[in-house]
């Protein structure tokens, strides 16, 4: 036995506390002489003797408590026969099996499954096994069991995913499971040991102390595999516009080959291309002059001849080909250039994904406005109380406004859509700066990333915005006046831009960045995300930030993904599979194609020095005992504080019981 | 100096010499007697008896021998010839004492004051002096000094060990088969059944029993602050007594094991008396009397 803190036996002084209070409390009855004890009766004596009894055990049991209590303290540990060996005593084994999308490579699972079920065949009656899954993260399968048949039945539950996984995350979870074993632990971990999956401190995969790392390489040799490795190109087409793709295949540990990619549209063949991929190296592919159908395509690049791992020789796009958006433009005079600028911006990205309408306020008052997928509303000092309330509703639908004030609308000292009125208008051409500048720009704000905090253009008259509670104002002038502010309003948003779209108030128009500027906000207030058409394994898809509410989501396979609950709250949802997700809203239908991580494909293994310092971290081997470390060959001690914990628990009760009984003789006799 | 006063028995108590103490109390008791109309108990004339050889011929009345030629004894009331044996407990519980007079001193008054008495009346008077056995024996007598040897043993006689009935009562029946009085001063910390069984035998040989039973104030209605540790006379077994129980439980024993004593001793003849070694000697005088004049 040994006592790792005996600092703590110091406080088994206070068993002094119980005893000195119990000698001080001590009765010491006046002794009389009395003819005879005859009418006392010996029930009232017994009484007497065993109150004196439950008096000394009550003592007893109080200076047992603070001995206990320090010994607890001490955390005292039983050190078990360095001889007996790890053998002799339960241990627990953890048995990890990467599931990662590399293990689908060749026979590799089988061969894991088969080693795992070897592991379990050996287990010792007093044995446990606990069952880990490890990629996408880790899943513990099992609990620490020792039932043999129903750890088999767990383990020819698995199969392997088409996700990541991370050394890192597996060596964290036994970290975690170790301690809580209380016995040695050894984690057999069936895996390729691929490079990718080390994270990128070796500390992350360190073990604890009193686990074994016993490693089931599975990696072969050599393991060449080739896949398509990204994909760029077109994937929305507006206008009937040809699509261009440009596909990258890429050799890891291959030799020099020719390949061919496939392209295919909604399953039909679209081209096929031929490229000689170089010796452990790269090659692009590009596919043009085709016109994808009109609305959403699942397009798929296939990698032929297919290798072992045929999961990553296929790669998925989503190409959507539509009809450019309508922008309804309101302007309050039309000899102004405002609309002039704003088209001619929009018409100079190559992808010509938008249209702009240009129309009056009294026309605008009489469109329909759910054809438009973008209002921008021009120096409108008001509309009709009619067609105020149906741009209101509009935008609480989900749609998007750009408010632009200008000389009307301030001189009014109002705007369309700004209840509010608007406080003033500055007119710093006839101040002694003449102008102003952009000041803090939210440059992490979709439509502001590009712009270069607006560079060089100079702001000579803008009105004073007035800032509501619920504002988020993306850009500030130098001398602190809102430019540009975000207001929600309802399950719409709406920008309000401080100055013109003319060069009037500024100069904007005329500077480059006034077309990413146009561009980025019609497409961040139109809701064309590009960014949620190609998506990696296991993304999360943030259903919340998406236009309007009741988004369905259908996996791969057609089937809905999202309760009627989950709809209307916006849950997020993790993307598991390969394969094309469908995302449908009220009036719109996405497509999301989920590939796989192509860190997967680079199945080169991790050197194998690095393999045995991570073996090095945990407990050694029995079989090979490290000089001056006798203990690692012996069962780790026994931890005895739990013990003595529930013993003062105990002894506790015991010590109540006793009071409460010492007590009420006290008062009965 | 009251009568009353004399027979207190802390006055008692004060007094060096067990003969005067007797002399005391029998002398005060009888003047007072002479007063009172209850007992009628005097020299009162109750017969005459011709002479025969062997009687005193102290008690001849002579005024009749003058007349008629004739010896006659003239007898008294309270002199008809009988025996008393006193038997004295000097047990160790007979010593205790919740005030200036023990059980122990209580019982030699009575004793003393019983034999002289006793003698006074030309009664023989015997002595047993006993605890767990007979310490000390004088068989009954009417010879002159023999009341001074009777007072010598009960002076004499101090509290020693444990309690035994059988024995005295075995050996008063060994050697007396007179019938008499026998009247047993003891505290009686014993089984009442037991002390019957004790006695039965001399019931059963025509002896007249009586049982003063002496207790001291403090054994009937013991009254402790808190508890204590009592510790047996007798025994020296010791044992904590609460206040509580001393008040209650204990003194509802106390009473039920008096009134057992008084039932038992009803049941074979025996007249019992309690006796307080706190009151005068004069209740157990009055009973003696009473019960020596039932047995005439």
């Amino acid at each position: 036995m040994a006592l790792l803190a005996p600092w703590f036996l110091l406080g088994g002084l206070a068993v002094g506390l119980p005893l000195w209070l119990h000698l001080l409390d001590r009765e010491n009855p006046v002794r009389l002489p009395f003819s005879s004890l005859m009418f006392f009766e010996k029930r009232r004596q017994s009484s007497m003797k065993q109150r004196r009894f439950r008096y000394r055990m009550l003592m007893a049991a109080r200076i047992a408590l603070y001995s206990l209590l320090a010994l607890a303290f001490t955390k005292p540990v039983w050190e078990l026969a360095a001889g007996a060996g790890v053998g002799d005593v339960p241990g627990l084994h953890i048995i990890a099996l990467d599931t990662s999308l590399s293990m689908n490579y060749s026979d590799r699972w089988d061969r894991a499954v088969a080693g795992a079920g070897t592991v379990i065949d050996d287990l010792k009656p007093a044995d446990k096994a606990q069952i880990l899954a490890i990629g996408p993260g880790v899943q513990v399968v099992t609990e620490p069991i020792g039932d043999q048949s129903e750890l088999r039945a767990a383990l020819q539950s698995l199969r392997p995913t088409p996700s990541r996984n991370s050394y890192g995350d597996m060596a964290e979870a036994v970290r975690t499971l170790a301690p809580d074993a209380d016995v040695p632990v050894t984690v057999h971990l069936f895996s390729d040991f691929q490079s990718s999956a080390m994270p990128g401190r070796f500390s992350d995969v360190a073990l604890p102390t009193m686990a074994t790392l016993e490693v089931h390489n599975l990696a072969e040799a050599e393991s060449p595999n080739w896949t398509i490795e990204s994909i760029k190109g077109t994937t929305r087409i507006f206008g009937g516009r040809n699509a261009l793709i440009e596909a990258t295949v890429a050799g890891f540990g291959t030799p020099e080959t020719r390949k061919t990619v496939t392209l295919l549209l909604n399953g039909k063949e679209v081209a096929r291309r031929s490229v000689d991929v170089p010796a452990a190296g790269r090659a692009s592919v590009v596919f043009e002059g085709f016109e994808p159908p009109a609305g959403n395509n699942r397009g798929e690049l296939v990698l032929e001849p297919a290798d072992d791992l045929p999961l990553d020789d296929k790669r998925l796009i989503a190409i959507r080909n539509a009809e450019p958006s309508t922008i309804l433009f309101v302007h309050s005079d039309a000899r102004r250039r405002d609309l002039t600028f704003f088209s001619a911006a929009l018409d100079a990205s190559a992808q010509a994904m938008f249209r702009v309408e240009g129309v009056s306020v009294t026309q605008a008052e009489q469109s329909r406005l759910d054809a438009y997928s973008l209002l921008i509303l021009s120096d409108v000092p008001q509309l009709s109380r009619e067609a105020s309330t149906r741009f209101e509703t509009y935008v609480k639908a989900g749609g998007s406004v750009l408010v632009v004030l200008g000389p009307k609308a301030t001189l009014a000292g109002k705007a369309a859509l700004m209840p509010e009125g608007l406080e003033e208008f500055n007119y710093t051409a006839r101040d002694g700066q003449r102008f102003q500048f952009a000041g803090s720009v939210d440059e992490s704000h979709p439509v502001l990333g590009q712009l270069e905090r607006f560079q060089g253009v100079k702001f000579y008259r803008y009105a004073k915005l007035p800032v509501g509670p619920e504002d988020d104002v993306l850009a500030r002038l130098s001398d602190g006046s809102p430019l540009l502010i975000e207001r929600p309003m309802g399950a719409g948003r709406v920008l309000i831009l401080a100055s013109s779209l003319d060069n009037i108030w500024n100069d904007l128009p005329i500077h480059p960045v006034f077309v990413p500027f146009v561009l980025e906000t019609a497409r961040y207030l139109s809701g064309l995300d590009q960014s949620l058409r190609q998506l990696s394994i296991d993304s999360i898809l943030e259903l919340a930030k998406g236009r309007g509410s009741g988004v369905q989501v259908f996996d791969p396979h057609g089937e809905r993904m999202l309760s009627l609950a989950d709809s209307a709250a916006g849950e997020d949802l993790r993307l598991t599979e390969l394969g094309f997700y469908e995302l449908r809203r009220a009036g719109a239908t996405e497509l999301a194609a989920v590939n796989a991580d192509p860190r997967e494909s680079n199945l080169r293994p991790i050197e194998a020095d690095l393999v045995s310092m991570w073996e090095a971290t945990g407990r050694n081997d029995a079989s090979e005992p490290v000089e001056g470390e006798e203990s690692l060959l012996a069962p780790p001690p026994l931890k005895l504080w739990k013990l003595f914990l529930l013993l003062l628990v105990i002894m506790t009760l015991v010590e109540s019981v006793i009071g409460n009984y010492h007590l009420k003789v006290q008062r009965e006799v | 100096m009251a009568t009353q006063t004399l027979l207190d028995p802390k006055i008692l108590s004060g007094l060096s010499n067990i003969e005067l103490v007797a002399r005391t109390v029998v002398d005060g008791f009888l003047t007072g007697l002479h007063r009172s109309p209850v007992f009628g108990f005097s020299l009162e004339f109750a017969e005459y008896r011709p002479y025969t050889p062997g009687d005193d011929p102290r008690f001849i009345d002579w005024n009749v021998f003058s007349r008629t030629d004739r010896t006659y004894l003239k007898r008294y009331l309270g002199e008809t010839n009988t025996h008393l044996m006193l038997l004295v407990d000097a047990s160790a519980s007979m010593g205790f004492s919740s005030h200036d007079v023990t059980k122990m001193q209580y019982a030699r008054f009575l004793g003393a004051a019983l034999s002289y008495l006793s003698i006074r009346q030309h009664d023989a008077a015997g002595l047993i002096v006993f605890d767990e056995k007979v310490r000390d024996y004088r068989p009954p007598s009417t010879r002159s000094g023999h009341l001074r040897s009777l007072l010598h043993m009960l002076e004499h006689a101090e509290p020693a060990t444990g309690t035994n009935l059988d024995l005295p009562f075995d050996h008063f029946r060994q050697y007396t088969t007179m019938r008499g009085l026998v009247a047993v001063i003891s505290d009686f910390y014993m089984d009442p059944a037991s002390v019957v069984k004790a006695v039965r035998p001399l019931a059963y040989q025509g002896q007249d029993i009586v049982f003063f039973h002496v207790l001291d104030p403090a054994e009937q209605n013991p009254d402790f602050d808190h508890s204590i540790l009592l510790e047996d006379m007798e025994t020296g077994d010791q044992m904590e007594i609460s206040p509580d129980f001393a008040r209650g439980e204990y003194r509802q024993r106390m009473a039920a094991h008096i009134e057992s004593l008084r039932s038992e001793a009803n049941g074979i003849g025996a007249d019992y008396v309690l006796l307080d070694t706190s009151q005068p000697l004069d209740l157990a005088l009055r009973e003696y009397l009473l019960f020596r004049q039932r047995r005439r």
